[in-house]
């Protein structure tokens, strides 16, 4: 009985996660990535106004709350109003994009100094503020203090406010109202944009109660992962409340609070609480069929941001003029490349190789996401999981380097055919969720695990000094690049597309679905593994720590700046993502976050096509200017351009009309 | 700056009022009006023109002796013309409350102190604060001459006083360059500044002989009162072709000012020229200016008149030259070239300046028209951020350069216009009266609820709607018939606002309604039915109606009143109210979008597709209903494609075929054109129509 109390504190808190984002998935319709990250902020503005401009509670709670409140309208206002008639996925990726530059606000804010005026990055529950002060009360085999209490009245309380707010309140029905129909809505005078603020307004507000109730309960700390534990915690309930009940949503959110405290003093292991939602995400989405498309199929089948690099026309790519050129510049771009190593002192040509690696991850998003129209937003733990349990192979158990690449590949393929499997039937947004659970569990459990990590470090061959460790790195990419565009050219690659674009017509034509998205996955997960391991190696660290599933929604970020669904996109995102970092460490250790945050959502609102649309914009400009054809006019006219062109999926759909 | 000039064809007529007897002509000029009020103004407002022109063309010298580069002293002029809109707004309020002929005259007694301190000035920050000050002049000016010369004038008088007053602009500026430059050279720039008090004093005293005129003597049957300042901004903002000028004007306006500081130093640096040769130069060049000032008041109103848009493009092929101009300007060794260019490009400016003005008055609504011009102001001021990189070149790099970078800015403001032009014509004629007119006619039936003129819409480039003019009368029952893709829906989206339309124009109650949300028709009355997908599956029976009457939702009682009447119309959803939409039949379904509709009490209501996969006998249910809100005096526009149904309810058809009209007139005429039905419909569906209540699907 005290250890289900205890369960139903930390459940209130996961119950308003969760109500929290069924409600912005009901205005919306997207799983809202930011949404840990608004909690987590209201946190940090509690820690700052508290410990460091020392205002009283209340006055900070206030304080906070309306800023996250703001902060939150401010999102849909700037963000996902402009994408309003944008595909869910769209969505999804801009929340992620939202996520990150809400970590960078939150890092910024002052945080409280010890005696000694080192920054206070970690604290236990203690250390947070509450308003009051009482006795401990001693129940059972816990101590209740007047954090435990202000959850037991606090959640219940919002939690039925919320409840009545929507089934009451004309701007709760017209919430409601708006979701299923927005047309009809915006026909009937409901104004649906501002009902949307209100939603984020809310959610903001719910995520930030949860935060602070949690905060004197589980501790704190002022790093970036935090918003994701977070957010699992209120996915796992709002995955089994299918992101549409309020009610269910708040249920499950308190059963899981207690059943992770049961497992908690039964198995005296704190490490399982994501295990368990992890698992609870699985079993909910498993059983589940794609549902009928009640609302309109349209918004969530089309889902291409636009169509990637358009091949030239035949007249040019077959121009003396052109192909000398075109030849030239491959010639020339392979000499610069190679000559890299030579060119650049140590330290750089270690960072270009590490691009070269996580450009590779990134291509494997891009076969997933671009070819079979499924996200994975936990690309960076797969990776992860081929490095660590590299780590055991070569480090623990003595295997050699390379055979032990090849099993590690094998390894990053049997799991994402196991994490793609329950996704199997869905679309493309449940995937996510299913992969971010497992960004989250490898991070605080698998990879902690004995019988799966090393001891955290990872060997690699003498022989492998930097140069040649650069060599492998271009090697590696190179190979994958390859085998991704004439994977894509194959029938395997042209299913692929097929079955994104149009499943029910490419079932009819014969193609198997799950087969061809369980090889998509089958590939993706293989591709990323293998680099994870070949990454580790570089490093020679092989642990969690290095492994962050933060770092998984950066990589995602990188292949939309860089042209989602384009390989040359892929590895220029990857530039785009390290590369920044690299050279801008200097003007703020944040840079990084900010610009992947930043340019993600400027490419999704202003340039939907990322950088590769760009650089094919200066490829025709140059086109025409060496051999005099218009390359637009020519494929404008000839929709049956040559099929052979490396990256150009058939019938691409132009989505932001 | 834009400068205000005079009406049309006033250079025929400042020809004729140049010798002898002036006041007598004046009078005549003014239609019998006295002539000395705005001979005070005029007055007035050139001492002031006087005052700042002759800081910009000593600028070289007013900055050599304090030490600092172009860069500064363009700041200070941006910073002077920034803090205008600041001061006028709260002068203007006052203008509107106390006595104006005080306020104009403590006005023009604060700059001339302020010039006279100017000559004065010992260090550069008191030189900022004088010029601050002296900033007012224009302040008063602005609003308060506006303001006066409204209540001493006629409307019928009141442009040629206008245009009078403002040429106070050119003239004072002319000599001001002329005077100022060979008096600074004569005795130094400070004495220019000192001998400019005689005239401000000359002018003040002028003004202390004239009363104040009684408050709105004209204006006791005119335009409607202003709407708040927001509403005004939201209102303009949606005219584009007004919104494209307002864009291009931040550019070339910013431009313009930039190249008016930077080519005094431009000329003093490179080239040498001392003030008075300098004050020859500009003011010959104003002289010009002047004469392109007629020339083009009476030019661009001519074409103005033929067709707006032609005149609009005219103005920026002449603006569009002017780029070329400040090149050359920027690249040419000798100084012939460059003063002749420079002429060029004050002719320009001074030429499209009156007619810009113009059209800005003729596509904004008479009422808020003065609120137009203000914000405009407010835009080129906005643009004077360009101006500012200018002034940084030419401080750290060449005179040269920053004169050619100001060139592209100017270039892409003309772009602006262009693209405005484009709009032009449907923006002027939205506002024309006869179609208020027609709105409000008194004979009951003829009145016109709805009238679409020239309605184009695009789908991502791809044009479905060519041109549709329709003419919904009140009380009436339209059908838009046609096959599918003839753009029957999307005409209903483009007069509710779902699509925005590329060309054309839409009138509900004689109010030009194109641009506005569908939020915002909904508030005006429009309500439309959309074809298929109504209700909101996820919602109760009940909460969808209470959707239905989002925007009534605070007034309870009339809330429950059109509820009842609603649901005794329809007493099947009466039965199912706290079922979900979604488990509904289709026929439930439309009954319930309909009942939604009509809780609004639409004017018009706008259906489209009722009878889609539905059985006949709940059609004519459905049909029943939609008759009842049509007794009641909602207007009625149907979209079909069962010519049966629609032909059953309708008096009158408009026929679409690949978005255009085809054919429009009663609905017996219609029947009566075979080939039109046959091309579409199925032979021998017409000729049953209008005997059976709802026949099979055509």
């Amino acid at each position: 009985m005290d250890i289900v109390v205890l369960g139903l504190v930390i459940g209130m808190a996961n119950a308003l996660l969760a109500t929290g984002l069924v409600l912005i998935h009901k205005a919306n319709r997207v799983i809202n990535l930011a949404h840990g990250e608004l909690g987590a902020f209201t946190v940090a503005m509690m820690l700052s106004l508290t410990r460091v401009a020392h205002l009283n509670y209340w006055l900070a709670l206030l304080a906070s709350l309306a800023g996250t409140a703001a902060l939150a309208a401010m999102i849909e206002r700037s963000v996902l109003r402009r994408l309003f008639r944008s595909p869910r996925l769209i969505m999804l990726i801009a929340t992620i994009g939202v996520a990150q530059l809400v970590i960078v606000l939150r890092l910024v804010l002052p945080k409280p100094r010890t005696a000694g005026g080192q920054s206070i990055l970690f604290g236990g529950g203690l250390q947070f503020p509450v308003p009051f002060h009482m006795k401990p009360v001693v129940f059972g085999r816990i101590v209740l203090g007047p954090a435990h209490f202000m959850a037991l009245v606090a959640g219940p309380l919002l939690a039925l406010g919320l409840f009545l707010f929507l089934r009451r309140s004309s701007y709760g029905i017209a919430l409601r109202a708006a979701a299923e129909n927005a047309p009809r809505a915006q026909l009937l005078g409901i104004p649906v944009r501002r009902v949307s603020t209100l939603a984020w307004v809310l959610a903001g507000l719910l995520s930030g109660v949860a935060s602070v109730l949690l905060a004197p309960i589980i501790g704190f700390t002022a790093t970036e992962a935090v918003g994701l534990p977070l957010l699992m915690r209120g996915l796992a309930a709002a995955t089994v409340a299918r992101m549409e009940s309020v009610a269910v949503a708040f249920w499950v959110g308190l059963g899981l609070g207690v059943t992770d405290q049961v497992l908690f003093f039964w198995l005296h292991r704190s490490d399982l609480t994501d295990v368990v939602l992890f698992i609870v995400i699985l079993a909910a989405l498993v059983p589940r069929r794609a549902r009928q498309a009640r609302t309109v199929a349209a918004e969530e089948s089309s889902w291409e941001m636009s169509d990637p690099v358009r091949p030239l026309p035949i007249e040019i790519a077959s121009n003396r003029g052109w192909r000398a050129l075109s030849r030239g510049a491959l010639v020339g771009g392979l000499a610069v490349v190679a000559a890299g190593p030579f060119l650049l002192g140590a330290s750089a040509t270690f960072f270009v190789s590490t691009v070269f690696l996580v450009a590779a991850v990134a291509v494997s998003i891009t076969v997933l996401t671009g070819w079979a129209g499924q996200m994975s937003i936990g690309q960076w733990a797969l990776a992860g999981a081929g490095g660590v349990f590299g780590s055991k192979l070569v480090g623990s158990w003595g295997w050699p380097f390379w055979p032990s690449l090849v099993v590690a590949g094998a390894l990053g393929m049997v799991l994402a055919v196991a994490i793609g499997l329950p996704a199997l039937r869905l679309e493309g947004t449940e995937l996510a969720v299913v992969t971010l659970g497992f960004a989250v569990v490898s991070a605080s459990w698998l990879f902690d695990q004995d019988w799966f990590a090393g001891d955290g470090f990872m060997p690699k061959p003498e022989y492998l000094t930097t140069r040649w460790y650069y060599v492998a790195g271009l090697a590696f990419l190179a190979i994958t690049v390859a085998a991704t565009r004439a994977l894509q050219r194959s029938r395997i690659g042209r299913n692929t597309i097929a079955v994104r674009d149009n499943p029910r017509q490419a079932a009819s034509l014969g193609v198997g679905i799950v087969a061809t998205k369980l090889t998509a996955f089958a590939i993706s997960g293989a591709i990323a593994a293998a680099a994870g391991f070949l990454w580790a190696a570089g490093i020679g660290l092989a642990d969690p720590s290095v492994f962050p599933p933060v770092r998984s929604l950066s990589i995602v970020a990188a292949v939309v700046i860089g042209g989602l669904g384009s390989v040359p996109g892929a590895v220029l995102g990857a530039f785009y993502m390290l590369g920044i970092p690299y050279f801008g460490a200097r003007i703020s250790p944040y840079i990084g976050l900010l610009s992947t945050g930043f340019g993600l959502l400027v490419l999704l609102i202003f340039l939907p096509g990322g950088l590769a649309r760009m650089a094919q914009a200066g490829r025709d400009l140059l086109a025409r200017a060496v051999t005099g054809i218009d390359p637009r006019r020519r494929v404008d006219s000839a929709p049956d351009a040559p099929e052979a062109a490396p990256d150009a999926p058939a019938a691409p759909e132009e989505v932001r009309a | 700056m834009t400068k205000k000039t005079g009406s049309p064809g006033a250079g025929r007529r400042l020809r004729a009022l140049a010798p002898r007897a002036l006041a007598g002509r004046l009078r005549a000029y003014l239609d019998g009006e006295s002539s000395f009020p705005i001979l005070v103004l005029f007055a007035l407002n050139a001492v002031d023109e006087f005052d700042s022109r002759t800081f910009d063309v000593l600028g070289p010298e007013i900055a050599k002796s304090f030490g600092v580069g172009v860069g500064v002293f363009g700041s200070i002029t941006v910073l002077v013309l920034l803090l205008v809109p600041f001061v006028a707004v709260p002068v203007s309020w006052i203008a509107d409350r106390w006595k104006r002929m005080p306020l104009a005259i403590a006005g023009a007694a604060a700059w001339g102190a302020f010039s006279l301190a100017t000559g004065l000035a010992p260090i550069l920050g008191l030189l900022i604060l004088f010029r601050v000050g002296s900033g007012f002049g224009k302040v008063v000016n602005q609003p308060v001459h506006g303001a006066l010369i409204s209540e001493f004038y006629s409307p019928r008088a009141r442009a040629k006083a206008f245009g009078i007053h403002s040429l106070a602009n050119t003239a004072g500026a002319a000599v001001a360059a002329v005077l100022g430059g060979l008096i600074a050279q004569a005795f130094g720039w400070r004495a220019a500044f000192f001998a400019l008090t005689v005239p401000t004093v000359a002018a003040i005293a002028l003004a202390a002989r004239l009363r104040e005129p009684p408050r709105g003597r004209f204006e006791l049957l005119e335009t409607p009162a202003a709407p708040p300042l927001g509403q005004t901004i939201r209102r303009l903002w949606a005219i584009r072709s007004l919104r494209y000028q307002w864009i291009g004007l931040a550019y070339t306006a910013g431009s313009t000012l930039g190249i008016g500081v930077l080519v005094p130093f431009f000329l003093e640096q490179d080239f040498g020229v001392r003030p008075g040769l300098r004050g020859i130069l500009l003011g010959t060049g104003t002289a010009l200016s002047a004469v392109a000032v007629l020339v083009g008041t009476t030019v661009a109103q001519r074409k103005i008149n033929e067709r707006p848009s032609a005149g609009l493009r005219l103005l920026c092929w002449s603006g569009g030259a002017a780029g070329p101009a400040l090149l050359v300007m920027a690249v040419a060794p000798p100084l012939a070239i460059v003063v002749v260019m420079l002429w060029t490009v004050m002719c320009i400016f001074a030429f499209v300046t009156p007619g810009l003005m113009s059209i800005t008055a003729i596509v904004s609504p008479p009422e808020i028209r003065s609120s137009a011009f203000a914000l405009a102001g407010l835009v080129a001021l906005a643009g004077s951020g360009f101006s500012l990189i200018g002034f940084a070149i030419g401080n750290n790099v060449s005179m040269r350069l920053a004169i050619g970078v100001m060139a592209p800015i100017f270039m892409r403001g003309v772009l602006y216009f262009f693209k405005a032009a484009t709009y032009l014509d449907d923006d002027v004629e939205r506002l024309d009266p006869a179609h208020a007119l027609k709105a409000r006619s008194t004979a009951g039936e003829e009145s016109v609820l709805l009238e679409t003129k020239g309605l184009t819409v695009s789908y991502s480039g791809v044009r479905v709607l060519f041109g549709i003019d329709l003419e919904i009368r009140r009380g009436e029952v339209v059908a838009l018939l046609g096959t599918n893709g003839a753009g029957k829906s999307t005409a209903l989206n483009a007069i509710s606002g779902i699509v925005e339309p590329d060309g054309g124009n839409v009138w509900f109650q004689g109010e030009p309604i194109v641009g506005e949300s569908p939020e915002q028709t909904v508030r005006r009355g429009i309500v439309q039915v959309p074809g298929g997908r109504g209700v909101f599956p996820g919602l109760t029976v009940e909460e969808n109606l209470r959707m239905g009457a989002f925007l009534i939702r605070r007034d309870r009682a009339v809330l429950q009143e059109r509820l009842d009447d609603v649901l005794r119309l329809f007493p099947r959803l009466a039965e199912r109210r706290g079922q979900r939409a979604g488990s509904l039949s289709g026929g439930e379904r439309q009954m319930l979008t309909l009942a939604q509709s009509f809780l609004l009490r639409p004017t018009l209501l706008l259906i489209d597709e009722l009878s889609i996969g539905l059985a006949p006998a709940l059609v004519s249910e459905l049909l029943e209903a939609v008759r009842a809100m049509n007794a009641r005096g909602t207007t009625i526009v149907i979209v079909e494609q069962s010519v049966n149904i629609a032909l059953n309810l309708a008096s009158r058809a408009y026929f679409l075929e690949k978005g255009e009209v085809r054919f429009s007139g009663p609905t017996a005429e219609l029947l009566r054109r075979r080939d039109l039905l046959r091309s579409v419909f199925l032979e021998g569906a017409g000729a049953r129509a209008g005997r059976a209540a709802a026949p099979p699907r055509a």
